[in-house]
Order: structure tokens, then sequence, then C-alpha cells
């Protein structure tokens, strides 16, 4: 189940793995690290504090469209 | 006229996003992919669900004041879109790899096809001796008129013969 949650500032994103497959994910952590902090928990959840310019509550969906995009074959960032 | 929903409605539209429902059975997720990553540049896209039962798509547009159902009825023509594509390919696939097959086997050519400049001086020497088209011997050096254009000395180009014995 793929859910986006907002707390204290930071973006907790549980993603389900049947669509989005550790690899992907891994990818899309390196690349994202740019936007602030990006942590890949051993519960396979992601964690990102973003930079003070970015908004906490679009880098979740920002996130998840940038795995689609390395899914798909490409890289916008 | 009162405008009846359809019964085949797969679009759940929400406040701020959409959720599509897909039966997996119908469209393959390579498929799901493709139109998803189509709509980025209008929506936010999420998938969801289970791949064997029904696939959730979640589209949440960039900009405010979209037509959700409307968004959810492109991401379905483009569904319909990829899946044609993708049986058309595989229909097409044993052709394409034909033509890609004698496309590299006519530049996998042993010899070469026009031969390099310091070659074609001493193929010229060979073919001097005869005519090409007729077999017939050629005795006069002058006559023979070699030509960097026509290594094969297919033309044989030969100067004009001004008098009845060039004839001969």
């Amino acid at each position: 189940m793929t859910v986006i949650k907002i707390e204290k500032g930071k973006c907790i994103i549980e993603l389900n793995k049947r669509f989005y497959p550790k690899p992907v994910i891994k990818e899309g952590v390196e690349s994202f690290k740019g936007f602030g902090t990006i942590v890949f928990t051993e519960k396979d959840k992601v964690i990102i504090t973003p930079n003070k310019t970015i908004d906490v509550n679009e880098i979740g969906y920002d996130f998840c469209d940038h795995l689609l995009n390395i899914i798909q074959g490409g890289s916008s960032f | 006229m009162i405008e009846e929903e359809s019964i085949l409605d797969n679009i759940e539209v929400h406040k701020k996003f959409a959720i599509i429902s897909i039966n997996p059975k119908l469209y393959p997720l390579s498929v799901i992919y493709s139109a998803a990553y189509w709509l980025l540049d209008k929506a936010h896209v999420i998938i969801d669900g289970d791949p064997e039962t029904e696939i959730l798509v979640e589209i949440r547009p960039r900009v405010k004041n979209v037509d959700l159902k409307e968004l959810g009825y492109k991401f379905n023509d483009e569904l319909i879109n990829y899946a044609v594509y993708t049986v058309q390919a595989t229909r097409n696939k044993k052709l394409r790899e034909m033509i890609v097959e004698n496309a590299l086997s006519g530049n996998l050519r042993t010899g070469p096809v026009n031969p390099p400049k310091f070659d074609q001086n001493s193929q010229q020497k060979n073919n001097e001796k005869a005519c090409i088209p007729c077999g017939a011997p050629i005795n006069n050096e002058a006559d023979w008129l070699p030509t960097t254009e026509d290594p094969e000395s297919i033309a044989n180009i030969r100067p004009a013969r001004n008098s009845p014995k060039d004839f001969r």
C-alpha cells in the first residue's frame, strides 16, 4: 500500500513494493539527495526532510513521479 | 435528457484527486506504467492495489481547476492506446527483426564496395588488356582512358573515332 504522510516537517512514504521494486526505490533515493535529507529505512519506508525552499506536501508526490520515471527508463532530475 | 453515469465507470472522483481502477487481466502492468508516465506532466501519479486482482491509479493534478473526470477518461484512452501499440509491436516483432538482420548483414560485406584509391591503379592495370563488355583486346594503351569514377571500367570510355580506319 502506498501512503504519503507528513509528520513534523518530514514526508514519510510507504510504497507498494509490488509496483515500486527495491532497486528502483534505491536509485530514486540516490538521485533525490539534492532536495534534502532522504533515508530508505529497513522497514522499506522513505523519509524525506526537504530543503526549506521545497514544499513538504509536494515532495512525496514528486518522489513517486520520479520513481515512475526511473521505471520507464528516463530521468528528469 | 438526463445524463446517465456509465455502469462501466472506473473513475472515482474525490475533492483533490481521482482514483482509477484497472483490471490487470485487460491491461498488463507495462501498459499501465506507460499510460501513467504519459500523464506525469499533467498530474502526480501513484500506483497501488494488487497486480493480480485490481490495480488502482491515483491521479492528483499539478494545477487547480482541472476536471478530474476528464483527466481520468484521458488516462483510459491512453491505456487503450498503449495496449494497441503493444499488440501491434508483438505482431510485427519478427518482421522488424528480419529488417534489422538484413540491414546489418548488408554492412558486414567482406570486400569493400568502393575500393580505395591506391587499389584503383592496380585494378586498372589488370583491366587494360581487355574490353570488359565485349572482351576484345585493347592493344593501344593511348585508347584506354582510365578514370577514377569508373574503377571497374564498366563504361570502357574510348576516344572519339574520327576516320574509317578507327572503326576497324
